[in-house]
C-alpha cells in the first residue's frame, strides 16, 4: 500500500459527491481516527473521564500506550501523509492547538488524575505536530519518553491516592511529604521528566519536536513553536501545582486520614522506580531516534526530502534551543511563588479573572457544549420519532388509520341494512326514478 | 446418500414431529413432558440432518444442489421443486439451528398448553425451510404465507398483554404486502407458463413489466423485512411475542424478506433493481438513523432490540442493493449474523424476564454483582450488535460498507452514523442493566444463569466468536453463488434502467432519482 502511494499521490477520489485529492481525503479520515483514540481536540472529552478506572490501567492505556496508538498511526503512514501537505496542515494545527489548550485545563484542576490526564493530552498534541512539521522520528521519541514519565506520574498518583485513603481530591491533600518521601522523590522525577528541564529524557525529546516545528518555517510550524512553547511554561507550572498542593503545605485532610498516611509497600514502589530510571536515561539512551545521520528507522518513516524539518532542527539558532528549558524554569518558579510563597494568591487571580478561570475550571465546557449539541437533539429526536413519528404518522395513517377507516365505514353501511320493508321499497323505487329521469334526458 | 431426498426430510420431519405429539396421551403433566422431548429431538435431529447436507455441499458451482422434482400440476406448469444453494443453504442451517434452542428456552417458561406450543413451533419450523428450500414460486409463496399462521397463534396465546391487538397488526400488514406478492406471482405465471424459478430466472422480462414486479414482490418483502416506514408491526410484535417467539421472528422471520430480494428482485428484475436502487438506499439510510435514535430512547428491553433490528436490516438492504460481491456477501453475512446476534438478545431479555417479569430498562441495573456469567454472555452478545472486530457483526457490516463505498460515499457515511448509534443505545442498555449498584429489593435474590442457559447460550456465543475470527467457511459457501447473482445481474443490465425511467411518469422518476 505505502509503495503504491507516490502513484496515487494527485489522483482525485469522489467523495461525498465532491471531488477530492485522493491522499489528502485518506490521511485526514485517518487523523479523525487517530484524534479520537488519542484524544485531540473536539475528540478528547472521553480521555479525563476514563481516569475513573482503576489506577494501574490508566498508567498503562490512558497514557502510555493505547492513547498513543493515533500518534502511531500517522507514523506508520508517513509515506502516505508526505504526500498529503494539506492533511498534514491538519495534523500539525489540531496538534498544536491540544497542546496549549489541555494545558489550559490542567492548571485548575483539582482532582490529581484529571491533571494528569490533561497532561496527556497536552503531550499527545505535541507528539501530533511533530509529525505534522514531518518529524516522524521525533513524535515517536517523545512518545516513547513520555511512556516512561507519564506512567511514572500516574502510578505515582495512584501511591499518593492510596496513602490519602483513596482522596483524589488535591484540596484535601497537603504537607505529606515526609510521610511519603519515597514517592514523593519519584514524583518529583517524573515532573522534572514532563517538564522538559535539562538531563530528564522529556527534555531531549520535547526539544526537538519544538526545534523541529521551528525549523519546518512555514506559518503553521511557527503556530506550533508558539503554542508549544506557551504550553511549557503551563506544564511545569501545573506539574509543581501538583507536587505543591500534595506534598506541601499544611495537611488539609482529616486526622483519620493523615494518621494513616504511609509509603506504600514495595510492589508498589519497585516498579516506580523502574519507570523512575527509565523516565531519567531513556532520554539518552534512544536518542538515535532523532540523530541527524542515524540510520535508527531505516526505511519504516519516510521523509520527502523537502520536508527534512528535523536535520533543521540540529541547525537552529541557539535561543530557540534554550527557549524550551527557559520557559520550564519559570513556569517551576511561577508555581513555587504562587502555591509556596504566597498561597492565597491564586485565590485572588482566580477571583479577579473569574470568568477565564471558570472557562478553564469547566474545561471549555466541551461537556455542556456535546450534551447540548448531540445528546440532547440525539434523545429529542428519538422520542420525537417515536411518538410521533412511529406512533402518530406512521402507524395513524397506517395500520390504525387503515384500521379506524374501515371501521368507520362498516359503520355506515351497517345503517342501510335496516331491515325495515318500506327503507328498500323506497330505495328501489328513488331508484327507479333516477334510471328512468336518466334515460329520459338522454333522450 | 445422493437418491436420499434430503431436503424434503429436512423440511416435512419437524411437521411429522408434530403429529406425533398430537397423538400423545395420558395427563397433562405427561403431555407436557413428552411434547417437550419429543420437539427438541425432531428439531435437533433435523439440524443433524443440515449439518450433513452442508458437509457435501459443493462450494464450486452456483447451480441449485440437492434437486428434488416431481410434476405436481404439471398440465399448469407447477411442480414440487425443492433445492439449495449457497444464497440458501445457510439460513436452512440457521433455521434448524435456532428452533432447538427456542425449544430449549421455553422448556420451562411455557406452562400453559404446552403440547398446542410445540406443534405450532414444529409447523412454523418447517414453513421456515420450506420458504428457504423450495424452487417452486407457488411452494415459495405457500411456505411465505403458511408461517404466519403459527406465528400469529404463538403470539396470540402465549404473548404479553396486548397480544391480540400485536398479533392482528403483524397478520394483517404481512398479509397486505403478501397480497401483492401472490398478483406477481399470478401476472408471471401467465406470461411464462410456468412459477418454477430457476425457469423464472432465465425469463427476460420487458422494463415496465420489471417495474410493476418489482413494486409488488418489494411491498412483501419491505414489510418482511421490515424496511422504513413499513416496520412499526415489528416493536409491537415482538414486545407481545414470548421469548422464543422473538427469536424466531428476529432470526428468521426477518431474513425472508432479504432473501426474498435475493432470490427474486435481483436477479429476475436487474433493471428495476438498479432503477429502485436509491431509492432502497434512501429508506435503509433513513431506517438506520431513525430507528437507532428511536432505539435510543426505548425504555422496553425488547422494543430496544425490535428496533436496532429494524436499523441492522437497513444496513443489510444496503449492502443486497450495491450489486457487487462485497456488499451481497456482506448483507448475506449480516443477515446470518444477526439471526445469531439477535437471537441472543431476545434470549437474554428472557432469561431476567423469566425472574423478575418485567420488561422495562428502569427495573434493572447492577446485575453484574449477582449474575457474573449472565453479564459475561450479554456482553459478548453486545459487543457483536455493535460490530467489534472479533465478532461476526464486523465481517458483515465491514464488507457491506466496503461494497457500498464504491458505490456511493454519501451512503456510506450515513450508514456509519447509524453504526456508531448502535453503539450509543447497545452500551447504554447494558450499563444501564448489568452496572451500576444493585439496589432494588427483588434484584438481591436474582440467581445467574442454570445450566439448561448456559447450554443454549454457549453455542451462540461460540458461533458469534467462529464467525467473526474465522468467516471463511461461510464466504467460501457464498461466494461462488453470489458471484453468479452479480453475472446475471450484470449481463442483464443493459442499460435497462434508462429505459425504466422512461416509462414512468417524469415525476415519479424523479422522485426516485
Amino acid at each position: 500500500m505505502f509503495a503504491t502511494a507516490p502513484d496515487v499521490a494527485g489522483s482525485e477520489l469522489d467523495f461525498l459527491g465532491h471531488n477530492f485529492d485522493a491522499l489528502t481525503v485518506i490521511c485526514i479520515l485517518l487523523f479523525v481516527g487517530a484524534m479520537g483514540k488519542s484524544a485531540q481536540f473536539l475528540l478528547h472529552t472521553w480521555l479525563p473521564d476514563a481516569m475513573e478506572g482503576p489506577t494501574p490501567v490508566s498508567a498503562l492505556i490512558h497514557a502510555a500506550t493505547m492513547v498513543t496508538a493515533g500518534v502511531f498511526l500517522v507514523a506508520r503512514c508517513s509515506p502516505l501523509f508526505e504526500y498529503a501537505p494539506i492533511a498534514l496542515a491538519v495534523v500539525t494545527f489540531v496538534g498544536a492547538t491540544t497542546a496549549i489548550f489541555a494545558a489550559t485545563i490542567a492548571i485548575t484542576q483539582n482532582d490529581i488524575k484529571r491533571v494528569i490526564a490533561y497532561s496527556t493530552c497536552s503531550q499527545l498534541g505535541y507528539m501530533f505536530f511533530a509529525c505534522g512539521v514531518s518529524a516522524y522520528s521525533a513524535g515517536m521519541f517523545h512518545l516513547t519518553t513520555h511512556a516512561f514519565f507519564k506512567a511514572l506520574l500516574f502510578l505515582g498518583a495512584g501511591s499518593v491516592i492510596h496513602a490519602m485513603s483513596d482522596e483524589q481530591d488535591m484540596r484535601k491533600m497537603g504537607g505529606i511529604w515526609k510521610a511519603i518521601p519515597l514517592t514523593y522523590l519519584l514524583m518529583w522525577i517524573g515532573s522534572l521528566a514532563l517538564a522538559g528541564v535539562p538531563f530528564f529524557s522529556g527534555f531531549f525529546s520535547k526539544d526537538v519536536i519544538l526545534e523541529s516545528a521551528f525549523a519546518a518555517a512555514t506559518g503553521l510550524g511557527h503556530y506550533a513553536f508558539a503554542a508549544g512553547i506557551a504550553a511549557a511554561v503551563l506544564t511545569a507550572l501545573y506539574s509543581w501545582r501538583l507536587i505543591i498542593l500534595t506534598f506541601h503545605g499544611k495537611p488539609r485532610a482529616d486526622e483519620k486520614v493523615m494518621a494513616h498516611v504511609h509509603e506504600s509497600p514495595p510492589i508498589m514502589t519497585v516498579p516506580l522506580i523502574l519507570l523512575a530510571v527509565g523516565a531519567i536515561v531513556s532520554g539518552y539512551l534512544l536518542l538515535p531516534m532523532v540523530g541527524s545521520h542515524s540510520d535508527f528507522w531505516g526505511t519504516s518513516i519516510l521523509v520527502l526530502p523537502h520536508h527534512n524539518a528535523l536535520e533543521g532542527a540540529h541547525h537552529v539558532d541557539f535561543w530557540v534551543k534554550a527557549l524550551p528549558t527557559i520557559v520550564a524554569v519559570i513556569g517551576i518558579l511561577a508555581a513555587y511563588f504562587l502555591y509556596m510563597a504566597k498561597p492565597h494568591l491564586p485565590g485572588v487571580i482566580a477571583q479577579r479573572l473569574r470568568p477565564l478561570y471558570l472557562f478553564s475550571y469547566n474545561k471549555w465546557y466541551f461537556d455542556e457544549l456535546y450534551d447540548w449539541a448531540f445528546v440532547r437533539p440525539a434523545k429529542y429526536l428519538g422520542y420525537g420519532l417515536w411518538k410521533q413519528g412511529d406512533g402518530g404518522v406512521i402507524d395513524g395513517i397506517g395500520p390504525d388509520g387503515v384500521a379506524a377507516a374501515a371501521a368507520a365505514i362498516a359503520r355506515r353501511v351497517v345503517k342501510l341494512q335496516s331491515g325495515y320493508v318500506y327503507h328498500y321499497a323506497f330505495l328501489m323505487l328513488a331508484g327507479v326514478a333516477v334510471i328512468i329521469t336518466w334515460y329520459l334526458i338522454l333522450g | 446418500m445422493t437418491d436420499w431426498p434430503i431436503l424434503s426430510t429436512v423440511t416435512f420431519l419437524p411437521l411429522l414431529g408434530a403429529a406425533f405429539i398430537l397423538l400423545i396421551r395420558g395427563d397433562e403433566a405427561t403431555i407436557a413432558r413428552n411434547s417437550r422431548h419429543v420437539a427438541l429431538w425432531t428439531s435437533v435431529v433435523a439440524f443433524g440432518i443440515c449439518l450433513l447436507l452442508i458437509l457435501d455441499f459443493d462450494t464450486t458451482t452456483a447451480e441449485f444442489q440437492f434437486e428434488e422434482y416431481a410434476p405436481w400440476l404439471p398440465e399448469f406448469g407447477i411442480g414440487y421443486h425443492l433445492g439449495v444453494d449457497g444464497i440458501s443453504v445457510f439460513f436452512l442451517l440457521l433455521t434448524t439451528f435456532l428452533v432447538p434452542i427456542c425449544i430449549i428456552s421455553c422448556w420451562e417458561a411455557v406452562k400453559t398448553r404446552v403440547r398446542e406450543y410445540m406443534i405450532a413451533f414444529l409447523v412454523l419450523e418447517t414453513m421456515m425451510i420450506g420458504v428457504f428450500s423450495s424452487l417452486d414460486m407457488l411452494m415459495f409463496y405457500i411456505f411465505f404465507e403458511g408461517q404466519l399462521i403459527p406465528m400469529f397463534l404463538i403470539i396470540g396465546i402465549w404473548g404479553g398483554a396486548r397480544r391480540v391487538y400485536s398479533a392482528y397488526k403483524f397478520f394483517l400488514y404481512t398479509l397486505l404486502g403478501s397480497v401483492l406478492f401472490l398478483l406477481a406471482i399470478l401476472f408471471m405465471y401467465l406470461q411464462a407458463g410456468t412459477t418454477d424459478i430457476p425457469a423464472l430466472m432465465n425469463e427476460v422480462w420487458a422494463p415496465a413489466v420489471q417495474t410493476w414486479l418489482w413494486l409488488a414482490l418489494f411491498a412483501s418483502f419491505a414489510v418482511k423485512l421490515p424496511m422504513w416506514p413499513f416496520h412499526t408491526w415489528l416493536p409491537d410484535a415482538h414486545v407481545e411475542a414470548p421469548t422464543a417467539g422473538s427469536v424466531i421472528l428476529a432470526g428468521i422471520l426477518l431474513k425472508m424478506g432479504g432473501y426474498g430480494f435475493l432470490r427474486f428482485s435481483l436477479p429476475m428484475f436487474p433493471d428495476a433493481s438498479e432503477f429502485f436502487a436509491p431509492f432502497v438506499f434512501s429508506l435503509s439510510v433513513v431506517a438506520v438513523i431513525y430507528t437507532s435514535l428511536v432505539a435510543l430512547m426505548q425504555q422496553d428491553m425488547k422494543k430496544l432490540i425490535a428496533y436496532s433490528s429494524v436499523a441492522h436490516m437497513g444496513i443489510v438492504t444496503i449492502g443486497l442493493f450495491t450489486f457487487n460481491a462485497q456488499g451481497i456477501e456482506g448483507g448475506i453475512f449480516q443477515m446470518l449474523s444477526h439471526g445469531v446476534v439477535s437471537a441472543a438478545l431476545f434470549l437474554i431479555v428472557g432469561v431476567v424476564y423469566d425472574r423478575v417479569h418485567s420488561r422495562e430498562i428502569a427495573s434493572y441495573g447492577g446485575l453484574v454483582h449477582r449474575m457474573p456469567v449472565y453479564a459475561l454472555v450479554f456482553m459478548v452478545i453486545t459487543l457483536a450488535s455493535i460490530g467489534l472486530p472479533a465478532t461476526s457483526g464486523f465481517v458483515g457490516e465491514f464488507l457491506i460498507f466496503v461494497g457500498v463505498f464504491q458505490v456511493n460515499t454519501w451512503v456510506a457515511m450515513l450508514g456509519l452514523t447509524g453504526v456508531i448509534l448502535g453503539a450509543a443505545y447497545m452500551l447504554w442498555l447494558y450499563r444501564r442493566v448489568i452496572f451500576g449498584e444493585l439496589t432494588k429489593e427483588n434484584l438481591k435474590s436474582i440467581t445467574d444463569l442454570k445450566m439448561r442457559e448456559i447450554g443454549f447460550f454457549a453455542p451462540l456465543v461460540v458461533l458469534v466468536l467462529f464467525m467473526g475470527i474465522y468467516p471463511k467457511p461461510f464466504l467460501d459457501v457464498l461466494h461462488v453463488s453470489v458471484e453468479n447473482l452479480v453475472a446475471q445481474t450484470q449481463m442483464a443490465r443493459t442499460g435497462g434502467a434508462d429505459v425504466v425511467a422512461d416509462l414512468l411518469p417524469d415525476a415519479l422518476a424523479r422522485a426516485l432519482r
